[in-house]
């Protein structure tokens, strides 16, 4: 099945140029918002498009325009979340490096509908491919007068920037961009106040993932009621599902929101590798708790995920199969979050470093009999205390391990099981 | 708005958050992270609540407070959360609370008294850090941080210093210096730690220590006085510890001066006292040949010395108490056979007489004017106010000041004049508002006191100064557009004529229309406006060698410049008698010596330069033998068969008289290559007895930009040769970054007699123009050893 919308022509040879990706109609959505349409009628089109926000937090995105655009003061800033830094993800980067005139053209589509004139396109620092195509994007969209003052000859000025920030999973939560992108350490910010209404430079700012703003210039050209034909009641049109681990066919696949967990593992993902069992799928990377095959008929879409007890995140999917160790799988992914973490609040900082230590010990056997209630015990208070998402975000994939796994974990505790002996020998 | 907090139903008005709410309410939230002084953070999750319909717990310090919100503070599920922050603090915070410098006054230690499990449940497990920083003054413990990060907002916020800052992330994060250099390694110029202490003050734990007081008392131990500082005029108040008979802690505490802030001067540089090397008996005999004398032996002299004198005149300090000040006034018309007072120290400050301008002002005002040289490295919390005062309101600031001293680079307009350009600007600014703006103005402009300084059109003297054209014209239209404008300006040696407060005066008159214009000005001393009301100002009337000079406190030979009028007064008097509590420069130079207390030791009130008088209190004893300076004048007086009486002293000239001096035409000229800009030094002689603070002094040599230094093919180090007119001196460059291009600073070090004499004593050019050359071969030999 052909991309639908985000990763459509993809395949075209040189999209990524200008001239390929206007034979390909690209830059007509942009023509028809400033000739055709009020930046108020563009909002409505977005909310009507029932389009969310595809960072994770699934946030209605016309809404989020409208917080802008109503906010008295100026300069108002758009900017592009492509930090892509969950693990597993990798939707962006198809974008950013193959179809970067699409983003560009979201952007700009959102500018004129918020009223910004400036905007910046905010990579994570191992990026230096996508950010030099990107720059390079910018340059010829500026040259053809689709990005600078007057553009298209209308009352209309939008540039945009390229940064790179230095490289932290945190610069992906949106406050912790806006801090690196204003040069401070990555850090989260106190919310409220939300940057619609105080993002860069306390201004209010649309801030969005790349790949919501790929869906705009479609929303516009086609129009919202074609563009939420596709996808469910909640979330309508489509999503780059990421899927890594064990299946036969890992990789991104567009695919409308409504499809089952077992039809993209089943049908698009080509199955469980070598024919080994499901063990579990993490839904939503790094941070999200997993589901077990149980779970195979969820529908993956935001509201459904939650119902399971998971959440959808940026749809990187990753799948473990038989007979994966869950204990070894639960400390690299608390590992990760020792190293990520910021080290701003005591339950993120510490708490992620008090995981590991007692995951390290079952995991050797040397840790105290109760050890896996004191993860439980302390995951509840991180959880809850934690300043930012990470931080409550962060034990939940370790708790639905144990939750699922337990006997694995009291195995190893005990000194009985073998999968993770054999090294120490 | 109504909130509930824990059952207490209180109202209040918004916007507030819940933190606050609850201490109004008198409901007690714990906190780590949170301090009244710096931004709130939200980073130690101690202050969680629970709000009734919302299913997650909120960190009281980031929730804003709305109607009819229930809150609640203390449930089984809350002091589960604060347990575990503790335990996860503790497990990483070494448990040296025995040796801990902190103990007694550890907010970690508190908050576990109150707050902590039983039992720790998680190792102990202390970072790797050591104790290492080689910087004087700040002991940094990182091994002991909890992060709470509130020394590396107080460094931003407050100070605008920016030294301390998080690095790394996650559990290798912690506080440090850039490229984990020492407080103040060269990386951080120009804004290097000026070890104001402020970090030790909010730090809640241990991780931040006073070098100096370790390990001298725990603070508990003996008694706490509460006291003024006796350096700058910004008029800090102090709480002086004093164990066994010595000073072992100063820390600053809440003023209306100085909120609760002080300078490295007021918390390190009062460790003075201590030093052994003060006078406790009088001394007899002049320069080398001074010995102890007794009190008796020593009264005869001097009475015997005032008998025979035609005339006499006292001298104080300005850093005398104004009780002090009287004493000597009542002692020179009583005793002193035509006997004057005069105070050092004080030049213009009689413009500013009996008025007074509140610091919380800054706060009113829409736009701060800052002029002088150097403002904050002199008066740290003088720009510590205007800072907070800024950042508070969002008032406009703009900074007259030729060094990059902070203020500059926060400034909205930062203009630089020369030296001793300020006054020629200030004037400039005087005409363009009345020419220009006068709509604006709210009083009569006084023709006859702009007539008496020299200047002309704006272009001309831009020109002069250096200034971009257009900046005077740039400069009175920000003001012209501000409703309430509040000057501040300082005592410093680039208004040798003391004509600036009549300048800021004025200004503040045309632009307020009060009838007493009054800015915010900083004496030199930390008594300046109270001895500018009480005595004249010097330098004395040239006519006739005077047979007597008494000097109280005072130490014109060592603050002032060879050659100037006082220090000739000096040399030239038959008999000197000196009141100190060091062998000063002039002390040295006395016929008779009488010890006098420090601040420490004695009662008494400063005038601060907000025109405020704050009380000194005793908080030690001085040595056996010291008398106040009263007392001695007492025995002076009888052993004369008379006695102190009060209103009985003709005064050298009466405050208010003295008619604004134009700054005598030294206009700078384009011509040579370098500016001389003279040095406000940082540091008298009580600062040097601190054996610490010697690496903050800049020794003998002279500062210029590093782009000009590159221009002429010199590096820090290199000796060179500054000419003026018909003067030169030899000494060793060093790259500054506060030093504008295109200028030359001579710091001015007290110690360095043959820089003073240089800047005392050249004919100056006009505009005071040098040339810059690099030593070579031979010759540079020759310099060195000169050098040493």
């Amino acid at each position: 099945m052909a991309a639908p919308i985000i990763y459509r022509d993809i395949e075209t040879p040189n999209i990524r140029s200008l001239a390929v990706y206007r034979e390909k109609g690209g830059y007509k959505a942009l023509e028809k918002a400033l000739n055709d349409m009020s930046p108020a009628a563009v909002v409505e089109e977005v909310k009507k498009a029932k389009l969310v926000g595809r960072g994770g937090a699934g946030f209605p995105t016309g809404l989020k325009w409208e917080l802008v655009s109503k906010d008295p003061a100026t300069p108002r800033y758009i900017i592009a979340n492509a930090e892509e830094g969950e693990p597993g993800t990798f939707k962006d980067r198809p974008i950013l490096e193959q179809i970067p005139h699409r983003l560009i053209e979201g952007m700009a589509i959102a500018a004129y509908a918020v009223g910004a004139e400036e905007g910046v396109i905010v990579c994570r620092g191992e990026f230096m491919e996508p950010a030099r195509i990107l720059r390079e994007a910018v340059a010829e969209a500026e040259e053809a007068g689709l990005l600078g003052e007057r553009i298209m000859g209308k009352d209309f000025t939008f540039r945009v920037w390229v940064y790179r920030t230095a490289g932290a999973y945190i610069c992906g939560e949106e406050t912790s961009l806006l801090e690196a992108l204003e040069g401070k350490p990555g850090m989260p910010r106190i919310r409220p106040p939300f940057p619609v209404n105080s993002g860069l430079w306390s201004k209010p700012t649309a801030l969005n993932n790349v790949e919501t703003f790929s869906n705009v210039p479609n929303i516009i050209l086609e129009g919202a009621d074609s563009y939420s034909s596709l996808g469910t009641e909640k979330n309508a049109g489509t999503k780059g599902y990421c899927i890594a681990g064990h299946v036969n066919k890992p990789g991104v696949y567009e695919l409308p929101f409504g499809i089952t967990l077992r039809d993209l593992i089943d049908n698009h993902a080509g199955g469980i590798l070598d024919g080994r069992q499901l063990k579990c799928v993490f839904p939503g990377g790094a941070s999200s708790s997993c589901l077990t095959p149980d779970n195979l008929d969820v529908v993956l879409d935001f509201p459904s995920v939650a119902a399971a007890g998971s959440m959808l995140g940026s749809a990187a999917l990753m799948v473990v199969a038989e007979p994966t160790c869950m204990v070894e799988v639960s400390l690299r992914l608390a590992r990760f979050f020792r190293h990520e973490s910021c080290g701003k609040c005591i339950p993120c900082r510490e708490g992620t470093c008090q995981t590991v230590r007692l995951l390290d010990g079952i995991q050797r056997g040397t840790g105290r009999k109760g050890d896996i209630d004191e993860i439980l015990d302390l995951a509840s208070v991180v959880r809850q205390s934690a300043f930012c998402g990470l931080g409550q975000a962060c034990i939940n994939p370790v708790v639905s391990c144990i939750k699922h796994f337990r006997q694995e974990f009291e195995e190893h505790l005990e000194g009985r099981a073998a999968c993770c002996r054999k090294e120490e020998g | 708005m109504e909130v509930t907090i824990d059952g207490k139903k209180i109202s209040l008005e918004g916007p507030v958050t819940v933190l606050e709410a609850a201490r109004r309410a008198g409901v007690d939230i714990p906190t780590l992270c949170w301090h009244p002084r710096v931004s709130v953070l939200g980073a130690c999750r101690l202050c969680m609540i629970e709000v009734e319909g919302i299913n997650r717990l909120l960190a009281a310090c980031t929730t804003q407070v709305s109607d009819g919100m229930t809150v609640l503070t203390d449930t089984p599920q809350l002091r589960k959360v604060r347990q575990t922050m503790l335990e996860l603090l503790l497990c990483r915070h070494p448990l040296d609370c025995p040796t801990c410098v902190k103990g007694g006054e550890c907010e970690l230690q508190e908050l576990t008294y109150r707050h902590s499990a039983p039992e720790n449940r998680f190792p102990e497990n202390p970072g790797p850090y050591a104790v290492t920083d080689p910087s004087p003054f700040v002991e940094r413990d990182s091994e002991k941080c909890v992060l709470c990060r509130r020394c590396v907002r107080v460094c931003r916020e407050v100070r605008g210093v920016t030294v301390l800052g998080a690095m790394e992330r996650g559990y290798h994060k912690r506080v440090g210096t850039y490229f984990q250099q020492p407080l103040n390694s060269e990386f951080q110029e120009p804004y290097n730690c000026e070890f104001c202490g402020a970090c030790i003050d909010i730090c809640p734990v241990g991780a931040l220590n006073s070098k100096v007081r370790k390990f001298r008392g725990r603070t508990w131990e003996g008694t706490t006085t509460d006291s003024v500082c006796p350096f700058c005029s910004v008029g800090c108040l102090l709480s002086l510890q004093v164990k066994e008979g010595e000073l072992v802690r100063t820390v600053p505490r809440e003023g209306p001066n100085n909120e609760d802030q002080a300078c490295f001067r007021g918390r390190f540089g009062t460790d003075y006292v201590n030093a052994t090397s003060r006078i406790i008996t009088p001394l007899l005999g002049r320069n080398g040949s001074q010995a102890p004398a007794d009190a008796d032996e020593a009264v005869r002299f001097a009475a015997e010395k005032i008998a025979g004198a035609r005339r006499a005149e006292m001298i104080v300090s300005s850093g005398l108490t104004g009780e002090e000040i009287e004493a000597a006034g009542e002692f020179a018309g009583a005793v002193l056979p035509g006997g004057t007072l005069r105070a050092v120290d004080t030049l213009g400050l009689e413009e500013l007489a009996g008025a007074s301008r509140p610091w919380e002002d800054l706060e009113k005002a829409d736009l701060i004017v800052v002029a002088g040289q150097d403002f904050t490295i002199f008066e740290p919390v003088a720009g510590v106010r205007i800072r907070v005062a800024c950042g508070k309101t969002g008032a406009g600031l703009i900074v007259l000041d030729p060094r990059d001293a902070l203020l500059g680079g926060e400034a909205g307009l930062w203009l630089r004049p020369p030296g001793e350009g300020l006054s020629l600007l200030l004037a400039g600014l005087l005409r363009t508002l009345a020419a220009s703006h006068g709509d604006r103005l709210k009083a009569a402009g006084d023709d006859s006191f702009l007539a008496s300084f020299p200047g002309g059109e704006n272009g001309e003297v831009e020109k002069q100064l250096g200034l971009p054209e257009g900046s005077v014209e740039d400069l009175a239209r920000r003001v012209a557009a501000s409703v309430r404008v509040v000057f501040v300006g300082h005592r410093g040696w680039y208004d040798p004529e003391g004509s600036v407060p009549s300048l800021l005066k004025e200004l503040d008159r045309l632009l307020s229309g009060e009838g007493t214009g009054m800015p915010l000005y900083l004496g030199r001393d930390c008594n300046s406006r109270g001895a500018a009301a009480a005595a004249a100002a010097g330098p004395p009337p040239p006519e006739g060698a005077p047979g007597l000079v008494l000097l109280a406190g005072a130490d014109p030979l060592g603050t002032a410049l060879p050659g100037s009028p006082l220090a000739k007064r000096i040399s030239e008097a038959e008999t000197v008698i000196v009141f100190d509590t060091f062998l000063t420069e002039t002390a040295r130079a006395a016929d008779v010596l009488f010890p006098l207390p420090t601040f420490a030791e004695k009662e008494g009130s400063f005038t601060s330069s907000s025109g405020l008088s704050q009380q000194l209190r005793q908080a030690m004893s001085p040595p056996p033998g010291v008398v106040s300076l009263r007392k001695t004048l007492e025995g002076l007086a009888s052993s004369l068969g008379k006695s102190l009486s009060p209103g009985s002293l003709p005064k050298g000239s009466p405050p208010g008289a003295a008619s604004p001096v134009a700054p005598g035409g030294k206009l700078p000229s384009a011509g040579e290559r370098f500016l001389v800009l003279r040095g406000i030094p940082i540091a008298d002689h009580r600062i040097r007895l601190v054996e610490e603070s010697a690496p903050l002094f800049p020794g003998p040599v002279v500062e210029a930009h590093p782009a000009d230094l590159a221009a002429l093919g010199l590096k820090s180090g290199d000796s060179v040769r500054v000419v003026s007119g018909g003067s030169e001196l030899v000494r060793q460059v060093k790259a500054d970054l506060k030093t504008p291009p295109g200028q030359v600073h001579l710091p001015c070090d007290p110690a360095d007699a043959e820089m003073a004499a240089f800047v005392g004593e050249s004919e100056r050019p006009e505009g005071w123009p040098a040339t810059l050359r690099k030593l070579a071969g031979l010759e540079r030999a020759a310099g060195e050893s000169k050098d040493q």
